[in-house]
Order: structure tokens, then C-alpha cells, then sequence
């Protein structure tokens, strides 16, 4: 008697391998370690000119308090480390959607983890400068070093996918 | 797909992660033994987390066009290639033959005593072009055109290796059969 | 994108004479030392210039100039910085801090309506790629070093405007910007071997230097002319280089974000993630590299050797003009293009293995300047230079 194989595979049953122990713990931690904080689409462009309007803000603050014999009509509508975060806030919304694009095109396991190992150094050089700002809110370089920072994040995960979009593109001589 | 189903996708879509939890509950046992006939047991696990995360990242590319199992599925499997490549296999052949088209493309009629377990161990002992692209067929339930797509073969190279695949198939379960006579 | 930042920046350079700039003291002290002292200078939040001293001494001499500001402005200013230079057991240690960050040059504005921007042209332009003289990378790094932009303040002022009581714009009197411009300037001489910890530091070594340096900077910027010492060691993580020749040492580069060398002399170099243009590769230079953008643009005429190991990297490749030379790329997945049209695909090899990709022999006519090695996995190289016929082997 003839039997098509092709039924026996109809069904998907368990071929009885069981996961180890702690597998789920483990799935957890990887999980994350690579979820973002936020997405949302953000025009670079506006970014930079929130930049300058913070800058700029912060540029009156600096005068509303250093002058203290005039008279100031306040125009500062709130103060400039809430607009520092509301920037950041976006910076780093847009950074982690360039990450998740990021590790979905990348094959290559060592260049992921350097690239991790980079943006957790420069995260790290943030926290450190943005204690600074703390201490020295109405300096324009520290709050330039803060942009930087972000913008430079930003930047090299863009540059990377380009980078791998040119070499995965077949075209041959 | 069921209405609670669809609320917990639509939560991980929003980077719920006990909704994400939840899934991965669901489908890791199932996408784990999918792995595991591609890859030994510990790359399988990591193979079937990795694709999960992916999976994950991807959601919103996810439609209701399928279902969420075999979605997942086409991602770890996809993932498990991918793996196996860099493990250097090989799958395009570099001689196309001609061969003669005569024999009935269909013919997977074996004797009825044959059980899944012999016919898994003699896929195991197929040459590795041939494997891959008979378990696809044959255990995950692709057509060729998807099978191109997985490996990235041209469609008619996937149909030679399956074509040989399955005469080889034939060839040790004859054997097999014919042994366990005696 | 470079624009906004440079704007921000330029807030900080303009310039103006004025005569009743109030210059205050904030440290001064000097160090007879001998050839055998050493020296660390730990540079927080500072900006210094360092020259060559040439009486045997090492002379630190810190003012700030006032301009426009009040007397209790001054005198809070003063009050966030923190210097001292000690001298022990041979060996002088630099310790210089500030609260708030001190640059070159700072402005305040006196706005009392606010400061608007009113500007549309913030143009990214692409600069098309040619090769530059290594004389143009030098006139490039000593015009950005020395912050000399030209009329400044029109610059300024073309861009900003303040704010009248009826919500109009006018323009900004140049007579209503404060200026605080930070003078350190340290002396050193030429056999003074030296050690410079760096964080949030602007360091400029106005002369040439071969000195034994040892410098870390982590962000900031550290610009030089000449650094010719062969045991050199420098660390620069987040922040920019520019210098006008490179001899001897061993640097390291990480995040280098517009890096101009003039020339590379027996060099060696291990970066990551930066972006370098270099105006002549002279002798004996090595590169190991992870996803860089580098700039080759001109070889010394007796070069000898040229070795790059790269990952992930865009080299930018200018050939030897004039003399012969051979080149020798191996490596795997790597895209080499010729123009626009012409590209050289290196597939991924299934085993990842390195395989020779391209050998140019030299020609035997001319004389011969060197070997260029490429070991170059992941990485796009742009050729420019549109006779090249590769023959491969």
C-alpha cells in the first residue's frame, strides 16, 4: 500500500524538544536590551531649528538673570532645561528608530555589538556632560556638546545603513 | 485571527512588553521545534529568540494577510538560513543539467509503513542542498516560489534539488524498507 | 547640518576691538626645569594655547578680558575658576577647572526682547570630492583653528535680529554684545616630556612640537603644527584633530568628527568611527581601522609603505601622481568604485575568507615611491582617478 508523505507532515506536532530551563528569563533580558524608548518620524531639519530656538532661549536667560537693574518683560515661556529634555525627547526617539532599522538590515553580529558598545559610550559622555548643563544651564558650549552628541548618534547609524545598503546592492562588473 | 489575538499584537505593536511576553509564550515551543530541524539545539534557541526580536521590530510590516504563526514562522525560518549560511552551505548548484522531465514531479507515494520518523531520519542523511529545500517542501509546507525566496535560489534550482532530493529519498527508504525485512 | 553648529559656534568668535576690554588676571606662575622634569596638565573645561619656551622655563599665564560686563559679573566669573600649577620632586603638576565652560571667545547679548533667528539658509551642501594639496589641508586647519572668520559680525548679524517692544525686528547694535575672551597661555620647553588629561578641553600648540606628548582628550579639540616625536601616544575619544604633520607616535582615534592631518610620517594609527582627511601619506604609515571615513589624497615621493586594515570602512583613495608605485588590496565584501558607472563588486566569499581582490604591479618606469597595502573587509573604496585600468589577478 502507497501512502502520499506528503500528509504526514500536514500537521505540525512537537517533535518533543523542550527548551531549556531558563530560556524565557533570558528571551526577557535580550528583549530589553533592544526596545526602544519611543518612535515617532521627525524631520532632521526641525530638530536643528529647535536646536537654535533653544539656543536662543537660553541666550535670553542668561540675560534675564545677569541683568538685575532693568526692568524684563520675561518672554522665556518655560525654562530652558525643559526645552533641553523636549529635544533630547526627540533626538532620542528618532536615534532608537534608526537603531531598530539598523540591527534589521545587519547581518553581522561583531559589527551590531560595536555599534552598541559606541552608542552606549556616547550615551555615557551625555550623562556626563548633561550633569554639566545641571550645573552651567546658561552655557551655550555645553548645550552645543549636548546636540553634538545627539546629532553624532544619529548621524552614524544613518551613515552605517547607507554603508550596508551600498555593499548589499548586487550590481557587478 | 481571534479578537484577544489581535489586542495583543496591536499591544506589541506599541512596545507593550508583557503583551510581547505573552506571544513569545504562545509560539516559542512551536518556532523552537522549527529551528531545531534546521540547527543543532542551542543555536536553535538562540536562532528562534533572535527571530522573535525581529519579529518584534517588524510588526508593523505585519497585515492581517496571514496569520500571526505563520508570519512568525517565515521569520525564524528565514533567520535559520541565514545561520545556516554563514555555516558556508552551499545551495546553488553550479551545473543546471537538463534533466528530462518525464518522471512525475508528484510522485511522493511511499510505501504506507513507512512512519514520519524514518522518513525525518532519511531526510537527515540527504546531502545539505537537498535537505534544506525537501524539509521546506515537505515539512513547512512551502511552494517553490517561496522556497526561491527563502534561499534566494533561482525557482528552477529549487525544483532540481527537490526533484533529487526526493529520488534520494526513495532510494534509502527502498533500502530502509527492504532491510527491515530481514 | 555642519552649518547649525558652526553658527552656534560662531556666536562664540566674534571678534571686536574694543578699548575698554577690562583685562583680569586669574593665575600666573612660572617653573625652571631641567632636562629631565615632567609634567601633567590636567585640563578640564579650559581652553589653552601651548608655545615653545625658550629660557628653560615653563611659564602659565591665565587672564580673562572682560568686555561689557559689570564689575559683580566679573567678579562671579573669576570666582568659577580653579588653577594651580605645583612643582614637586622634578615633576609639575597643572590642574586647571571651571565651573561654567570657558572658550576661546563667549558672547552674551544683551536682549531684553528676545533673540530671533532670521535666517532661511541653512544649506548642507555637498562639496564634490577633488583632491586636495596638502597645503590646502594645512591653510584649512590653521583657518579653523585660529577662528578668524571674516566680518564676523556681519555673519552675526545677517542671522540675527532682536526683537523691538511691537514685536518687529531690527537689526543688533554691535555696541550691546558683552565678550569674554579666555587667554591661557602656557610656555613650555622643547625637552619637556609631557602628559595632558583633557576632558571638555580646547588645547592649540602654536609651534611646532617634539616634545615627548602623552595627551588624552575626551571631547574638545586639539589642535597642532608639527607633533615629531616617535614616542607620542595619543588618546582622542570624542572630540576633533587637526594638525599640520604627524612624525613618530602611535595614535588613536575614536569619533574624530572632521579630522585634517597634513601629512603622516611613521605613524601608526588604530581608529574607529572617525572621518580624516590626510594631505600626503609619507613613510612607513599604518591604519587599522573599524568604520572610518578616510581621505587619502596625496603619497610622499619615497612613501615605501602603506598598510590599512580596515572593517566597515569608506576610504577615499587618491592616487601617487608622478611616480610609480604598487598596490595590493585583499580582503572580502568590499565595493571599489570608479566614478559614477564603473564598480568593482568583491562578493562575500561563502567561507568569509581573504582573498586578493586587486594587484597593480609597479610599472618599472619612473621612480618607485612605495607599496599601498589594503587588508579591507566590509569596505567602499572611491577611486578618483579615471585612467586606472585595473588588472586583477
Amino acid at each position: 500500500m502507497k501512502q502520499d508523505i506528503r500528509d504526514l507532515f500536514k500537521d505540525d506536532e512537537a517533535s518533543g524538544k523542550q527548551l531549556p530551563e531558563n530560556h524565557r528569563q533570558e528571551f526577557y533580558d535580550q528583549l530589553k536590551a533592544s526596545r526602544p524608548r519611543r518612535t515617532s518620524k521627525l524631520n532632521t531639519n526641525y530638530l536643528f531649528k529647535v536646536a537654535v530656538m533653544v539656543v536662543l532661549f537660553m541666550g535670553l536667560a542668561l540675560i534675564v538673570f545677569t541683568t538685575t537693574d532693568k526692568v524684563i518683560e520675561v518672554i522665556v515661556e518655560s525654562p530652558i532645561e525643559t526645552q533641553i529634555d523636549a529635544l533630547e525627547q526627540q533626538y532620542l526617539a528618532n536615534i532608537d528608530e534608526e537603531w531598530q532599522n539598523f540591527i534589521s538590515v545587519a547581518n553581522d553580529e561583531k559589527l551590531v555589538n560595536r555599534y552598541r558598545d559606541k552608542l552606549d559610550d556616547l550615551d555615557n559622555d551625555y550623562q556626563e556632560v548633561s550633569k554639566q548643563f545641571k550645573a552651567d544651564n546658561n552655557n551655550i558650549l555645553v548645550i552645543e556638546t549636548l546636540v553634538d552628541n545627539l546629532k553624532t548618534r544619529l548621524q552614524l547609524l544613518k551613515d552605517i545603513q547607507e554603508h550596508i545598503n551600498l555593499l548589499n546592492q548586487k550590481r557587478t562588473l | 485571527m481571534s479578537k484577544t489575538h489581535s489586542i495583543l499584537i496591536n499591544r506589541c505593536k506599541k512596545g507593550d512588553e508583557k503583551a510581547m511576553m505573552q506571544i513569545y509564550d504562545m509560539y516559542c515551543d512551536a518556532m523552537y521545534q522549527i529551528s531545531c530541524r534546521y540547527l543543532n539545539e542551542e543555536d536553535a534557541k538562540d536562532a528562534m529568540q533572535e527571530s522573535f526580536i525581529k519579529a518584534f521590530n517588524k510588526l508593523n510590516s505585519f497585515t492581517e494577510d496571514f496569520t500571526f504563526g505563520s508570519w512568525l514562522k517565515r521569520i525564524v525560518i528565514n533567520h535559520c538560513i541565514d545561520e545556516l549560511k554563514k555555516k558556508r552551505l552551499e545551495f546553488v548548484e553550479s551545473e543546471i543539467t537538463n534533466l528530462s522531465i518525464e518522471d512525475n514531479e508528484n510522485d511522493w507515494n511511499f510505501d504506507a509503513a513507512i512512519t514520519k520518523q524514518q522518513v525525518f531520519d532519511a531526510i537527515g542523511k540527504l546531502p545539505s542542498k537537498h535537505q534544506i529545500v525537501v524539509k521546506l517542501y515537505l515539512i513547512e509546507g512551502y511552494d517553490h516560489e517561496e522556497i526561491s525566496n527563502i534561499i534566494d535560489i533561482p525557482i528552477k534550482t529549487s525544483r532540481t534539488h527537490l526533484r533529487r532530493g526526493r529520488i534520494q529519498l526513495q532510494e534509502l527508504l527502498k533500502t530502509h524498507y527492504n532491510e527491515a525485512r530481514y | 547640518m555642519k552649518r547649525l553648529t558652526f553658527k552656534i559656534y560662531v556666536l562664540m568668535l566674534i571678534t571686536s576691538g574694543s578699548i575698554f576690554a577690562q583685562k583680569k588676571p586669574v593665575y600666573s606662575q612660572s617653573f625652571s626645569i631641567d632636562k629631565n622634569t615632567t609634567a601633567i596638565f590636567n585640563l578640564e573645561n579650559t581652553t589653552v594655547s601651548i608655545e615653545e619656551s625658550t629660557d628653560g622655563k615653563v611659564h602659565f599665564d591665565y587672564s580673562l578680558e572682560f568686555d561689557g560686563y559689570s564689575k559683580k559679573e566679573i567678579e562671579e566669573q573669576l570666582g568659577e575658576v580653579q588653577v594651580k600649577a605645583t612643582k614637586f620632586e622634578n615633576h609639575i603638576t597643572l590642574v586647571s577647572n571651571s565651573v561654567s565652560k570657558i572658550s576661546d571667545v563667549t558672547y552674551a547679548y544683551d536682549a531684553p526682547n528676545g533673540l530671533v533667528l532670521d535666517f532661511d539658509g541653512f544649506q548642507t551642501w555637498n562639496d564634490s570630492i577633488v583632491r586636495k594639496s596638502r597645503d590646502s589641508i594645512i591653510k584649512e586647519i590653521r583657518y579653523n583653528a585660529f577662528g578668524k572668520i571674516n566680518a564676523p559680525f556681519k555673519y552675526f548679524g545677517d542671522r540675527f535680529k532682536t526683537m523691538k517692544e511691537n514685536g518687529k525686528l531690527k537689526d543688533i547694535k554691535r555696541s550691546d554684545i558683552k565678550i569674554l575672551r579666555s587667554k591661557f597661555h602656557i610656555k613650555i620647553p622643547p625637552y619637556l616630556k609631557l602628559k595632558i588629561n583633557g576632558k571638555d578641553a580646547q588645547i592649540t600648540m602654536r609651534d611646532d612640537s617634539m616634545n615627548e606628548l602623552s595627551v588624552v582628550l575626551k571631547r574638545g579639540y586639539f589642535y597642532a603644527k608639527q607633533l615629531i616625536n616617535e614616542y607620542n601616544s595619543f588618546k582622542i575619544e570624542n572630540a576633533n584633530l587637526r594638525a599640520e604633520g604627524i612624525v613618530g607616535g602611535i595614535y588613536n582615534f575614536n569619533n574624530i568628527s572632521k579630522g585634517l592631518i597634513g601629512s603622516l610620517q611613521n605613524v601608526k594609527i588604530t581608529s574607529e568611527f572617525s572621518k580624516i582627511q590626510i594631505g600626503e601619506l609619507k613613510e612607513n604609515v599604518s591604519i587599522a581601522d573599524f568604520n572610518s571615513e578616510y581621505f587619502f589624497y596625496n603619497w610622499g615621493i619615497d612613501f615605501k609603505r602603506f598598510d590599512l586594515f580596515s572593517e566597515y570602512s569608506k576610504i577615499h583613495l587618491f592616487y601617487p601622481q608622478d611616480n610609480d608605485y604598487s598596490m595590493k588590496v585583499m580582503g572580502n565584501n568590499t565595493k571599489i568604485m570608479y566614478g559614477k558607472d564603473l564598480e568593482i563588486n568583491m562578493q562575500p566569499t561563502s567561507k568569509g575568507v581573504k582573498y586578493n581582490m586587486i594587484e597593480m604591479k609597479q610599472k618599472g618606469e619612473g621612480h618607485f615611491s612605495g607599496a599601498i597595502n589594503f587588508d579591507i573587509i566590509h569596505g567602499i573604496i572611491y577611486n578618483y582617478n579615471d585612467t586606472f585600468k585595473p588588472s586583477k589577478n
